[in-house]
């Protein structure tokens, strides 16, 4: 458990593959899903959140940034012996569960917006197997497509911002927390408990070369920005109307015109469709690496199968309503978030200083 | 390699069984809907659609085009026959426009507009207009042989009245819905014209705005832009200004009750000045635009009586300039309904005026 690694990405590849996994969180972003009545309200809970985002990102840099030569299944296994192994599956089933539940938004969105008629059992196995493939290929080949992607969503997301400027009207910004503060609060809760980043932070980034730091904040800075950017467009340009929409984010893309361009939901499909083959490829890879460790197991692609035949099996049953329901609440992603993204790396790094402590002493 | 060889088979395999043209409909097997039509009959509805009749097309020019009317219970169960009527498939997203009739309207928009809303393929930049008399006459309306059709009717129906405006306003509480009217022209050849501007109270049908109410609306909300005006001078000469740009900024204030000023500023062109040869223009421009300015005045005043104080209808969102003003005075208002034909409403019109023609700008 305690073989040295060799970074294999950059620090930019690793960030843009957070990036774009972040990112298409924000696609889906409605009033529904953050359980508030004013959109408005969540650029002050983006605000929060950038803040809230840094603080819950310190024991994982702390825990990485000085030596990299361990993942969080390694850390653990060194500090805490055979009890690593709990801490380990508490990972993976989380990781496993960020496939799943991201495929089944995914699937949440095409059957109700873009085409109901559609067979949900075909489409996600169509981005599984695209995804199994990604993951099959390995970090370094998953970082390379992540950026040429990333260089399309920009593109795109820049040609939807600039269709959608003049479309914004003054009178459809109230004022901020017009009806209180709850909007708020529940914009930072549902902001922060889709951050499953930081938790593929743990184990990624002892594969980056280069400053983390630096990398950290410029990830965090352009989510926000896009994010409180979203929140400008969505809300100038819908107004009342995005309470209506499930998905205002594609709503808005689908009335942003430029010149004769219109109808951009074209494009905002394919971003949501990069971002959502990138994000789970990437869960696939590290839940799959986390299990080869625990397993002692060599060939990657048996366990990187098993893994995707779950997430597939586990997206079906969370296509059910109350399914759904209990995995989309706000609090129980807010809390397996940060049991994973902070406690745990939390509860590492205090072992860590006990331990370098009692080498130092003797 | 193994990967390599079951990438092969998931490529060709897809090609051999899932070509996805077996079961496809060919484009003489839709029903392009191009316009929707909404009466109130009985119980029920009555729907027309105006669509793309690719079956028996005849014309160089493009597809002919066809009417056909529906019933049902609700819009849906309506449209819901097109398919056992015609043996069709109905395809809506590329419908440009709907058109609800008086007693539609006056029924309530909430009973029909949901499916323009939640129906996968309706476009949120649907316009929307409302019928003087039925929506079946309007969409079935012939110039000669043929049928005028919707994206010609479409152009008549201002920018602003489509589904992101009116459902939004219709959803806001501060805010009420307006839009375009049409009504047909009576004589031997029968045209659409764009007869005035429906004004709602809520989700019911308060009224109509004549012509110059209309342009009033428009020159209030800023969107008078290419508008036509002919003033009368005290000679009895006619001159026919086109208001080349329009900008209007709201301000309020509160006194002993909230008083609105629009201060609207106008960029108008002369283009045709009734029997120029019988008297001297030159040192007259004063004149006109004094006159002028006194007329958009009363236009203005007209234009509130009939809009606030007749139908209490806030369709220039005075209560949302308000609220975003005053948030404080505005959460203690308990009916804005009632409060807006308390308030004062005043007028600041700054006129330039462009003689073209001639070298004189002033």
């Amino acid at each position: 458990m305690t073989k040295t690694k060799k970074a294999v990405i950059t620090v930019p590849q690793l960030f843009s593959m957070l990036f774009i996994s972040r990112l298409i969180v924000s696609m889906t972003y409605s009033l529904r899903l953050s359980n508030s009545t004013s959109m408005w309200d969540h650029i002050l809970s983006a605000g929060i959140s950038f803040i809230v985002t840094f603080l819950l990102v310190i024991p994982v840099y702390s825990l990485f940034s000085s030596e990299k030569k361990f993942d969080i299944v390694d850390t653990s296994y060194n500090l805490m012996g055979k009890a690593g192994t709990i801490i380990t599956f508490i990972y993976i089933i989380y990781y496993i569960f960020v496939c799943s539940y991201t495929l089944s938004v995914f699937i949440d969105f095409v059957s109700n917006v873009i085409n109901p008629p559609i067979s949900t059992v075909a489409l996600s196995i169509a981005v599984i197997l695209s995804s199994w493939y990604g993951a099959s290929r390995g970090i370094e080949g998953l970082a390379r497509t992540s950026g040429i992607i990333l260089f399309v969503i920009g593109l795109s997301i820049f040609f939807i911002i600039i269709s959608l400027m003049g479309s914004l009207e003054a009178t459809n910004y109230q004022p901020l927390l017009y009806n209180g503060t709850s909007s708020m609060w529940n914009g930072v809760l549902y902001m922060i408990s889709r951050t499953s980043c930081i938790p593929a932070m743990a184990m990624l980034i002892p594969k980056a070369k280069g400053s983390i730091k630096k990398g950290i904040l410029f990830w965090n800075v352009s989510i926000y920005a896009l994010i409180a950017c979203l929140i400008v467009l969505i809300v100038g340009a819908l107004g009342s109307f995005l309470d209506t929409q499930l998905f205002p984010v594609y709503t808005a893309a689908s009335i942003a015109k430029l010149s004769s361009l219109q109808h951009m939901d074209a494009l905002y499909l394919g971003v949501w469709t990069m971002g959502v083959f990138v994000k789970i490829s990437l869960f696939l890879m590290i839940s799959a690496e986390c299990t080869n460790k625990v397993f002692k197991i060599k060939n990657r692609s048996g366990s990187l199968f098993i893994i995707s035949l779950i997430v597939f099996i586990l997206s079906m049953c969370f296509g059910k309503d109350y399914i759904y329901k209990f995995i989309s609440n706000n609090m129980f992603l807010l809390s397996i978030t940060v049991l994973t993204a902070f406690i745990i790396p939390l509860i590492l790094l205090i072992f860590k200083l006990i331990k370098n402590r009692k080498e130092v002493k003797a | 390699m193994r990967i390599k060889t079951i990438s092969l088979f998931f490529i060709i395999m897809p090609m051999l069984f899932l070509c996805g043209c077996s079961d496809s409909s060919q484009l003489h097997q839709k029903i392009i809907v191009q316009g929707i039509g909404v009466d109130k009959e009985n119980e029920g509805y009555k729907i027309t659609v105006q669509s793309f009749d690719y079956q028996n097309t005849t014309s160089e020019e493009g597809p002919n085009v066809k009417v056909i009317s529906l019933n049902g219970e609700s819009v849906m169960s309506a449209l819901n026959t097109i398919s056992k009527r015609t043996g069709l498939e109905p395809l809506y997203s590329q419908n440009i426009m709907i058109v609800i009739g008086e007693d539609a309207a006056k029924d309530g928009i909430n009973k029909i507009i949901d499916f323009f809303i939640r129906h996968y393929e309706s476009r949120p930049n649907v316009k929307i207009c409302i019928a003087r008399g039925k929506a079946e006459d309007v969409l079935s309306c012939k110039s000669g042989e043929n049928f005028i059709q919707s994206k010609d009717i479409s152009d008549l129906i201002d920018d602003k009245s489509d589904i992101v405006h009116f459902v939004g306003a219709l959803h806001d509480v501060n805010s009420q819905p307006s839009a375009t009217a049409l009504s047909i022209t009576q004589g031997e050849t029968p045209t659409i014209i764009e007869d005035g501007i429906a004004v709602f109270y809520g989700d019911t049908l308060s009224g109509f705005c004549d012509e110059n109410e209309s342009l009033g609306i428009k020159l209030i909300n800023g969107r008078s832009k290419g508008e036509n005006y002919l003033l009368k001078l005290d000679d009895g000469r006619k001159v026919t200004c086109v208001i080349n740009d329009s900008t209007s900024k709201i301000k309020t204030y509160i006194s002993d009750v909230p008083e609105f000023t629009v201060n609207l500023d106008l960029d108008i062109g002369i283009f045709e000045i009734e029997k120029l040869n019988e008297g001297d223009m030159n040192g007259k421009e004063n004149l006109i635009k004094n006159q002028l300015i006194a007329n958009i005045n009363d236009l203005f005043r007209r234009t509130i009586y009939k809009v606030i104080m007749e139908y209490g209808s806030d369709i220039f969102n005075f209560g949302k300039i308000l609220m975003n003003k005053n948030p404080k005075y505005f959460k203690g208002i308990e009916d804005w309904g009632r409060m807006i034909k308390s308030c004062r409403y005043n007028i600041n019109t700054n006129i330039d005026i462009s003689v073209t023609g001639t070298e004189v700008t002033y």
